[in-house]
């Protein structure tokens, strides 16, 4: 119901956000946010315990809310938003989780293991993944937005090179030191 | 580790990576670095390693707990399945999850999520809706929100099948249909005393629960969803369901009470009939009942486009299906009866004294021919199929324009397309050439394609055998070909309605329908065009209403919408003109008329036939206005135009001769009405028509003229004819065509002398009329008024008194106080008066008919006769001097319109011979 105005809508926050406005950007982040939690339960309402990756999820949430067929200039500012709104999501979700286990929840393991949901940690670690993501965006922004990209919002290195108007082999070169980066930060 | 730092590593890092670990800390050491940073390098090139990928791995875990996080948590209960989801939200099966008491519920989680000042109004109105407590009403019984704010419900779970469903399946009596919702409106009125509006009532939300209870889901929940929702604002869209939403909801205006009512009479139509309305396209597995006007009525109150015009509460849309169930008089038939018969009534100044004819209607949807036309649509055919993608369609369409110009240089070489040259003769040729050809590619579209022509000739058998050749195996491959054959399908289905067969029209009709919505889902004038269709359609199934109002919704999207065709526009506003003539909407057809004729005006030359075809919708509304003489004037202009212009014969002859002798015997010259109905009948069997109710029309028609004219013997063999026809057809004892001519056969034989048959045949029609249309209704009314003109020609004051004030009380609820009907009232008077030997009292009654039709300015005859009955009633007192000054100016009216023994001439003539006047 809500689709037929919302494209509109979305294209013309993208279109404020191109030119400066801050209040768009805000408002367009917001929308994805609603709109990532929204496919999230829809996933779950079509396969209960099937999982959907964070790439699947902005994917899906750009098409959603831009129809298949926008404009590049579009989807590039679209993906940026989305990727961050994705890993806002997936962080702020595992945080929850994580505080409600420190509150005791007995219960809820419980109804974990009786749904066949093994209990892991998986949930800390993203904690620390958005922890590290953030030192790196302090010291390089650039790196940081394509391992966000990339992991939170799905884009192939093509359409990073794109997105970030740098060679291909670029971004090839700034993801494997990147991810190394990141890597070693979490095992330290 | 900082940003230049990084960067610095970056080339070290890319060059050691592809080599060994030997040679690679072998080169660290050799680098112009500090310790710390060839520490880094050292780690960084050791991450690069090692294998997998711990990122994307916590990644998709977390977007797999995101799901799980948002399903589990529902206070005590426990989901067991999901049963559906909708616009609302998702919905699941669940129970205890401490297993305290074994119940199910169904737990609906809502879409969205509320900020905290919604969710407070959210909880507000869960208090509210926990209130209602009703048994077709499943109840809301617990509710709250997940741990990440998503609010939801556990409703009573209903364990059955949805309404139309069950419907469906079972397929109920309307007496069962009408119970199970009289008890969905109990159960609405329990909540709106609750002031809970449903807000989304829709099949969906009404189930049948095994043990047969009906029971309304989700009340109120579309508010608590949008109460939810109104934090962020550019996301929030009321919850409703299009199809039974009402139009101030579709709107965004206020909802109330009555939106409700429109959704339920939405749902009813539904049930009973299986569409939502006239529009309604969509197959359905529910067999529809016949629903007489009473039903109807009631449906239409309820669906109102204005909310203070429907029922006023759940209420009293029960207690009037009530009534319905219970045989006695609606409200809402009442009330759209009335109105109806008191328009109509009040604009048919004649027809209530003498018989009255009937308009053809639906002939006029075939109303389209022009030589410019038809080269249009063979351009037309040809340009569409040029147009489509396949090579084999573009041969083909060659072909066809080739195998069209070859006809027609046969038919005429010189003179092709000059106006020496009749359409037809150009037609036949084509025909005969096509006759020898046997390649089913070309030979099928040019069929369709001749086919309209005829059509449009007016030639419906030749067109009708045409198109079923031309449609034989049609299957659409894409869209192009798709509208095509859609309209093939649409003349196709115009063409069966005009022979009579209804439910073959309805299919076509539909199967162009469906097509369209198939191919072309967002063209709305291909969508314009169904609709048009299907009008005709239900108008010769007898449901003008129906068709009045798809044809409403029709010229209101046609005038929106800048692309509609002039054709088509014509063509709606003529359908549209002349059903609402008919019904006695003389004023509003004759605006839209007026409108329509301006329009073509403007972009056609005045001797177009869309001129001719609007010059007659605007005729028919001033001849149903009252006002024949101005209706006349238009006819014969619009018949020398026709002539001039198109053709002298076929449909169009036929309607233009027939709407002239309405006018005509409406002016009181019947003998000429009579020939001018011979003349349309002549124009009738040229053209091939012969459907029932097409010819049972023109039957009724020359007997009512007949009668009028007093050839009574004649007339009741047309009357025969006429019933002969519709019985052939099928058409029901109760179907309003029949009842009419009944009506008017008996009153006939009043005239005639048959006063015995007469009077059982009036007495049965007016119990019939009491039990069909109502006491208030204007049938009962007239059949009430027949039975007193019944009884005065009997000379039965006692009963015709009695009648008389009977009647008299009928039409006043009617009819204005200066409508003729009470001046031929006191004729009647009079006529009783006499019969009991008061002179003085006849004169009274008399004198004061006659002072009435000269101050309203009557139709010569109506003052004629009344003048004529004084002077009978003068002589009777002695005064041959005013008798036959009343008489002597009367006498050559009478005698030019009327046979020398219709009755009131033979009176006339009697008194005459008393006087000496010749």
């Amino acid at each position: 119901m809500a689709e037929a105005p919302a494209d509109h809508e979305v294209t013309r926050l993208i279109a404020a956000w191109r030119e400066g406005d801050e209040g768009a950007r805000e408002a367009l982040v917001e929308r994805v946010y609603a709109n990532v939690r929204a496919i999230a339960a829809q996933s779950l309402r079509q396969m209960p315990g099937a999982t959907l990756s964070a790439t699947d999820l902005a994917h899906e949430a750009l098409i959603r809310l831009l129809g298949s067929d926008a404009a590049w200039s579009d989807r590039r500012h679209f993906f940026h938003v989305a990727a961050q709104a994705t890993r806002q999501i997936l962080v702020d979700a595992a945080r929850q989780r994580l505080a409600s286990k420190r509150g005791g929840g007995a219960e809820k393991v419980e109804l974990d293991a009786a749904l066949g949901v093994a209990a892991n940690d998986g949930d800390a670690e993203l904690v620390r993944i958005d922890d590290a993501l953030r030192d790196l965006q302090q010291s390089d922004a650039r790196r940081a937005q394509m391992i966000e990209l990339v992991y939170f919002g799905g884009l192939s290195r093509i359409e990073v090179a794109q997105a970030l108007q740098v060679s291909e082999g670029t971004v090839d070169r700034d993801l494997r030191l990147a991810r190394a980066w990141l890597r070693a930060a979490l095992e330290a | 580790m900082n940003a230049p730092l990084l960067d610095a590593l970056a080339p070290h890092f890319e060059r050691l990576r592809a080599l060994d670990p030997a040679q690679r800390a072998a080169e660290i050491d050799e680098l112009p670095l500090d310790a710390a940073a060839r520490t880094r390098l050292t780690r960084l090139l050791a991450a690069d390693d090692a294998g997998g990928d711990p990122l994307a791995d916590a990644i998709a875990r977390g977007a797999a707990r995101l799901h799980e996080s948002t399903s589990r948590e529902f206070g005590a209960w426990r989901l067991v399945r999901e049963l559906g989801a909708g616009g609302m939200g998702t919905v699941f099966l669940a129970e205890r999850a401490d297993g305290q008491f074994e119940r199910q519920v169904a737990i609906k989680l809502l879409r969205g999520f509320p900020t905290r000042e919604a969710t407070r109004r959210l909880r507000q109105e869960r208090q509210i809706l926990a209130g209602l407590d009703h048994p077709n009403i499943a109840r809301l019984l617990d509710g709250g929100e997940t741990a990440e704010g998503q609010p939801w419900l556990a409703l009573e779970y209903v364990d059955g099948v949805p309404l139309l469903e069950h419907v469906a399946l079972h397929a109920p009596t309307l007496r069962d249909r009408l119970a199970l919702f009289e008890a969905m409106l109990d159960a609405v009125a329990h909540a709106h005393s609750h002031l809970v509006v449903h807000r989304d009532i829709k099949p969906a939300n009404v189930m049948v629960a095994t043990d047969g209870t009906v029971k309304l889901l989700d009340f109120g929940i579309a508010r608590l969803v949008e109460a939810g929702e109104e934090s962020h604002r550019e996301t929030s869209t009321r919850v409703f369901s299009r199809g039974y939403a009402s139009p101030e909801q579709e709107q965004g205006l206020a909802i109330t009470t009555a939106s409700d009512i429109y959704s339920l009479g939405v749902l009813l139509r539904e049930m009973l009939e299986g569409r939502r309305d006239a529009g309604d396209l969509r197959a359905s597995p529910i067999t529809p009942l016949r629903l007489d006007a009473d039903l109807r009525g009631i449906l239409a109150k309820a669906t109102e486009a204005d909310p203070a015009r429907r029922y006023a509460s759940a209420t009293e849309f029960r207690d009037d299906l009530r009534r319905l169930r219970e045989g006695r008089p609606v409200r809402a038939a009442r009330w759209t009866h009335g109105y109806r018969l008191r328009k109509f009534v009040a604009r048919h100044r004649l027809g209530f004294a003498a018989a009255a004819l009937a308009v053809f209607v639906a002939c006029a949807f075939v109303w389209r021919l022009e030589r410019e036309r038809t080269r249009a649509l063979a351009a037309e055919a040809a340009a569409q199929q040029a147009a489509a993608s396949a090579e084999r369609e573009a041969s083909r369409a060659r072909a066809s324009l080739d195998f069209l110009s070859d006809a027609i240089s046969a038919a005429a070489p010189d003179v092709a397309m000059s106006r020496q040259v009749s359409v037809r003769d150009l037609l036949d040729a084509a025909r005969a050439k096509l006759a020898a050809r046997d390649d089913p590619a070309l030979v099928r579209p040019m069929q369709r394609l001749l086919a309209h022509l005829y059509g449009d000739l007016g030639d419906v058998g030749t067109a009708l055998q045409l198109m079923r050749d031309g449609l034989r195996d049609a299957q659409p491959a894409d869209r192009a070909e798709a509208l095509r054959l859609a309209g093939d399908y649409d003349e196709y289905a115009s063409e069966l309605g005009i022979k009579g067969d209804v439910d073959a029209a309805l299919d076509a009709a539909q199967r162009a329908a469906d097509w369209r919505a198939r191919f072309a889902p967002d063209d709305r004038v291909e969508r314009l065009r169904s609709r048009q269709a299907l009008a005709l359609v239900y108008h010769r199934g007898g449901d003008d209403e129906r068709a009045i109002a798809l044809l409403r919704e029709a010229l209101a999207e046609a005038k929106a919408l800048p692309s509609t065709p002039l054709e088509l526009y014509t063509g709606i506003t003529q359908a549209l003109a002349a059903l609402l003539a008919t019904a006695g909407e003389a004023d509003e057809a004759l605006a839209i008329a007026e409108a329509g004729l301006a329009r073509v005006d403007a972009e056609r030359p005045r001797e177009s036939p869309e001129h001719v075809l609007l010059l007659r919708s605007k005729a028919n509304a001033k001849s149903a206005g009252g006002e024949p003489a101005e209706a006349e004037r238009l006819l014969r202009e619009a018949i020398a135009l026709q002539q001039r212009v198109v053709d002298p014969g076929g449909a169009r002859m036929m309607e233009l001769t027939n709407d002239l002798a309405i006018a005509v015997n409406d002016l009181g010259r019947y003998r000429e009405a009579a020939e001018l109905l011979r003349e349309s009948d002549r124009h009738m069997a040229g053209a091939g028509i012969d459907g029932a109710a097409d010819r049972a029309v023109s039957e009724g028609n020359l007997a009512a003229v007949l009668e009028n004219a007093g050839d009574y013997a004649t007339a009741i063999g047309h009357y025969d004819n006429a019933f002969a026809l519709l019985d052939g057809a099928g058409v029901g004892a109760d179907h309003q065509v029949r009842r009419r001519i009944e009506r008017e056969q008996a009153r006939t034989l009043g005239l005639a002398g048959g006063h015995a048959r007469a009077l059982e045949r009036l007495t049965d029609l007016r119990a019939r009329a009491l039990r069909i249309d109502g006491e208030a209704s204007g049938e009962y009314a007239m059949l009430t008024w027949q039975l007193v003109v019944l009884a005065r020609n009997m000379h039965r004051p006692d009963d015709g008194l009695a009648l008389l004030d009977e009647a008299e009380r009928l039409w006043h609820a009617l009819a204005p106080a200066e409508h003729p009907i009470f001046l031929h009232m006191r004729r009647a008077r009079g006529a009783f008066a006499l019969d009991r030997g008061d002179v003085a009292g006849a004169e009274r009654e008399l004198r004061a008919a006659v002072a009435g039709f000269e101050a309203v300015g009557a139709q010569p005859i109506d003052l004629s006769i009344a003048r004529s009955e004084l002077a009978a009633v003068r002589l009777r007192a002695g005064d041959r001097g005013e008798a036959r000054a009343l008489l002597a100016p009367a006498l050559p009216v009478l005698r030019e319109a009327m046979l020398p023994q219709e009755i009131n001439r033979a009176a006339a003539e009697r008194t005459a011979q008393q006087l000496g006047l010749r």
